[in-house]
C-alpha cells in the first residue's frame, strides 16, 4: 500500500509525512517515505520499499503523474504553506544556498497549486492547528489520529509563526529580496493558479563553465554562453521576455535562444540591431505531460573575437492559449 | 509492488506475463497488467501503480538499455522470457511492412542486451523449454523468484491450464523461406543455443545483412572491383551488436583471376576502427581472412564490416560470401614459470 503526497520541500510536509507514517505505525505496520518526483523515481520506490506500506513524497513532480493521479480518482495528501516559510526552513534551518533553495520552491510552487486542484486532493494547510492537520491526515489514511504519544513528539516540530518569517523576509538585502519575490511572490497571491508573471534574476543561471553568471567575455567557439535556472512552471502559454546588455563588438555576432522543458519549445535566431541593453521574446507552449523544468539557453553561433554580454533578466508572463 | 517480465513479443512472453498475474491473485493480490515497450516500462508501471494503486506486472517487450541499467541499479527480481530468437524473428515477419532480413536484424541487435539482463542477479531466464515441457515446475520457481509464497503443486497444476498454449505453433523453420533460413539461423541460431544453457558459438553474417556500396543493394552479385565509392569500400554492413567481449570475424570472399596481385582491406568498426587486415590476392577462387577486434561492455554500439579495395580503377570482381563471428577465448596464465617470472621482473607487477 502506498500514499501520495506532494508539498513544498520543507518543514510542514516533512511533518505530514510523519504524521502520515505515525498513523500507519500506530496499527502496528511500518511504512517508509520516499522523495520521488519522476516516474522512474516511484518505480525505485516501489521496488525497494517491496510491498511495505509507503509514503511517496514530490514537490516538483510532472503532469504524467498529475494525469495519473486524476485518472485513479484515489485521495491523495498536498500541503499547502507559504512558499516564504518554506524557502525560510531551507535556508535557515538547513543552511541551503539561497539560490539553489528559490529554486527548489520555485520549481515546488507550480505542482503543488495545480495538484490542489484535482478533485480528489486532500488539501492540508501549514497555518491550520496542529491537530486538525492530523486529524485530516488520519482521516485520509482511513483511522484516527489520537495517540499522546505518538503526537507529542511530532507537536515538538512546531511552524514556524508567519511574523516570524515574515520578519526574516523584510530583512533579506535587497539582491536576496528581489532574487526571491521575482521567482515566487507570484506564487503567494489568493489566487495564485491564475495568470501571473515570473522575473528570474541572473543567480539563478550558469555559465558554460558551471560558474556564477556576471558579464560573460563572449571571446572563443561557437558555444552556450548561459543556461538555466531549470524551474518548473505551470503548462499553458507563456511570453519570455529576455533583457540582455550587448557590447559594441558582441552585437556583431549571431545568437540562438533557446527554450527547453526536456524538449525544445520554442527557438530564435538573432543578431542584436545594436550594442547595449536590448529585450528577446519568445513565445512558448509548456506541455501538461512535461516532467522537466524549463532551461533558457543563450548561445554564439560562431566563434568570437572580444566582446561581453550580460544577462539582466528573464520575465515570464502566462498568456492566454488563444493569445 | 512492479513485477517485471521482459521478452520479445511472443507466446513465451505472454506466458510469464499471464503466470505471474496468476500468481499473484492466488497470493490475494490485486494487480494491473500492462505492456509498454523498452525503457517506457519503468515510467509506465509507476503510473500505471499510480493510477491504479494496484501492483503492476510490466510486460516489457524488446527491452533497452535504460531498462537494463534501471534493473541492475534497483537490483530487482524480474522474469526473463528467453524465447528462441528466430521464433521473434518469424513473429516480426510482416509480409506487408517487416521483411525477414528487417527482423533478423532488429532481433539479432537485441539479443546480447538479453543476454546482458540474463546475467543480471535479479534475473529468473524462462526458456521455451521450461514453459512448454515443465510448466508446474517452471510456476513454482517464478513465485519463489518474485517472492510470493509457495505454489502447492495442485495450485500450479490448475494454473497451468489456463495459461496460454504453444500447441499446434509451427517450428520457426517451418515459416521461414527456404531462401533465408541460413540468413536467420547464421544471425540467431547461435543466441537460441546460448539462450538454452550452452555456450555461445559461431555466428554467421550472410550477404544478404550486408550493402554494395555503389546502389545499397545486398552483394548477391558478384562486384566490379572498380564499382566503389567513399573511399574505396565495396562492401559494408551488416551493422549488428555483438555481445561484449573478444571476437574473430573471418569473411569469406570469392575473387576472379583479373584481381590477382591486388590487395584488400577488411575492417571492423563500431563508432571507429576496431581492427583492420589486408588481403593480399595471390590466386582467383574463394579466399578468407580475419580480424580480430574487442567489444567494450560500454561501446554497445553495431559493428560493421567493410571490404576496401586498395585503389582505383582496380580490375577484378569479387563475390562477397559471409563473415563467420566467434567469440575468442583467451587464456591467462599461460607460459613456464620461469617465463612467467621475468614478465613480472619486465613489468615490475
Amino acid at each position: 500500500m502506498f500514499h501520495f503526497v506532494i508539498g513544498l520541500p520543507g518543514r510542514f510536509t516533512q511533518r505530514c509525512t510523519d504524521i502520515a507514517i505515525a498513523c500507519i505505525s500506530s496499527n502496528g505496520d511500518q511504512a517508509n517515505a520516499f522523495t520521488v518526483n519522476t516516474p522512474e523515481e516511484i518505480a525505485r520506490a516501489l521496488l525497494e520499499a517491496n510491498n511495505r506500506d509507503t509514503i511517496l513524497v514530490a514537490s516538483s513532480a510532472g503532469g504524467r503523474i498529475r494525469r495519473a493521479l486524476a485518472e485513479g480518482g484515489r485521495p491523495f495528501l498536498v500541503a499547502m504553506d507559504d512558499p516564504r516559510r518554506a524557502l525560510f526552513d531551507l535556508v535557515v534551518d538547513m543552511h541551503m544556498d539561497f539560490a539553489a533553495a528559490v529554486r527548489e520552491i520555485a520549481s515546488a510552487c507550480p505542482p503543488v497549486l495545480s495538484y490542489a486542484q484535482i478533485e480528489c486532493a486532500v488539501s492540508v494547510h501549514g497555518n491550520d492547528r496542529f491537530s486538525h492537520t492530523a486529524a485530516k491526515i488520519a482521516s485520509y489514511l482511513g483511522g484516527r489520529f489520537q495517540d499522546p504519544t505518538i503526537s507529542a513528539p511530532l507537536k515538538c516540530q512546531e511552524q514556524r509563526p508567519l511574523a516570524e518569517v515574515q520578519r526574516w523576509w523584510n530583512s533579506l538585502g535587497a539582491a536576496d529580496r528581489s532574487l526571491a519575490e521575482g521567482a515566487i511572490s507570484a506564487y503567494l497571491a489568493q489566487d495564485a493558479t491564475q495568470s501571473h508573471s515570473l522575473r528570474w534574476e541572473p543567480r539563478l543561471f550558469l555559465g558554460s563553465d558551471s560558474a556564477e553568471l556576471g558579464p560573460m567575455d563572449i571571446t572563443g567557439r561557437k558555444r552556450t554562453l548561459f543556461e538555466g535556472p531549470r524551474i518548473v512552471v505551470a503548462d499553458g502559454a507563456w511570453r519570455l521576455t529576455l533583457t540582455m546588455e550587448f557590447s559594441r563588438v558582441a552585437a556583431d555576432y549571431d545568437y540562438r535562444l533557446e527554450v527547453l522543458a526536456g524538449d525544445v519549445l520554442a527557438t530564435l535566431d538573432f543578431r542584436p540591431s545594436r550594442d547595449g541593453e536590448q529585450q528577446s521574446v519568445v513565445d512558448f507552449c509548456v506541455p501538461d505531460n512535461t516532467d522537466y523544468p524549463l532551461s533558457i539557453r543563450l548561445s554564439l553561433q560562431r566563434s568570437a573575437f572580444d566582446g561581453t554580454v550580460t544577462l539582466k533578466n528573464a520575465v515570464l508572463n502566462a498568456r492566454p492559449l488563444s493569445a | 509492488m512492479i513485477y517485471f517480465s521482459l521478452g520479445l513479443p511472443g507466446w513465451l512472453a505472454e506466458w510469464c506475463e499471464r503466470a505471474i498475474a496468476l500468481i499473484a491473485d492466488a497470493n490475494g493480490r490485486r494487480v494491473t497488467a500492462a505492456l509498454a515497450a523498452g525503457g517506457a516500462a519503468i515510467d509506465d508501471a509507476a503510473l500505471c501503480a499510480i493510477r491504479d494503486g494496484r501492483e503492476v506486472v510490466l510486460g516489457a517487450r524488446w527491452p533497452d538499455r535504460r531498462l537494463e541499467s534501471f534493473l541492475a541499479h534497483t537490483r530487482a527480481q524480474f522474469i526473463l522470457a528467453m524465447d528462441d530468437p528466430r521464433i521473434s524473428a518469424t513473429n516480426m515477419h510482416d509480409p506487408d511492412g517487416v521483411d525477414f532480413i528487417q527482423a533478423a536484424r532488429a532481433v539479432a541487435n537485441i539479443c546480447p542486451l538479453l543476454m546482458n539482463l540474463g546475467k543480471l542477479p535479479g534475473a529468473l531466464r524462462v526458456t521455451r523449454t521450461d514453459a512448454s515441457t515443465h510448466p508446474i515446475r517452471t510456476l513454482v520457481e517464478i513465485a519463489a523468484h518474485l517472492g510470493f509464497s509457495s505454489l502447492k503443486k495442485d495450485e500450479a497444476e490448475r494454473m497451468a491450464v489456463s495459461l496460454p498454449s504453444n500447441l499446434g505453433e509451427k517450428s520457426w523453420s517451418e515459416q521461414v523461406p527456404v531462401a533465408m533460413r541460413n540468413l536467420v539461423q547464421g544471425a540467431l541460431g547461435s543466441y537460441a543455443v546460448w539462450f538454452d544453457g550452452e555456450p555461445l558459438a559461431e555466428l554467421v553474417w550472410t550477404r544478404e545483412l550486408f550493402f554494395m556500396a555503389g546502389n545499397k543493394a545486398s552483394p548477391t552479385i558478384p562486384i566490379d572491383l572498380r564499382d566503389t565509392s567513399n573511399g574505396r569500400i565495396l562492401v559494408f554492413g551488416p551493422y549488428l551488436e555483438l555481445p561484449s567481449g573478444y571476437w574473430s570475424a573471418k569473411v569469406v570472399l570469392g575473387l576472379s583471376s583479373e584481381a590477382i596481385g591486388q590487395t584488400l582491406t577488411i575492417e571492423a568498426v563500431s563508432g571507429i576502427v576496431l581492427a583492420s587486415a589486408q588481403l593480399l590476392v595471390r590466386g582467383s577462387g574463394v579466399l578468407s581472412t580475419e580480424v580480430n577486434f574487442t567489444i567494450d561492455e560500454k561501446l554497445a554500439r553495431p559493428v560493421e564490416i567493410r571490404v576496401i579495395v586498395g585503389r582505383d580503377s582496380t580490375p577484378g570482381q569479387l563475390a562477397f560470401g559471409h563473415v563467420e563471428v566467434r567469440p575468442v577465448v583467451l587464456h591467462c596464465g599461460a607460459g613456464t614459470a620461469l617465463e612467467q617470472r621475468h614478465f613480472l621482473e619486465a613489468l615490475a607487477l
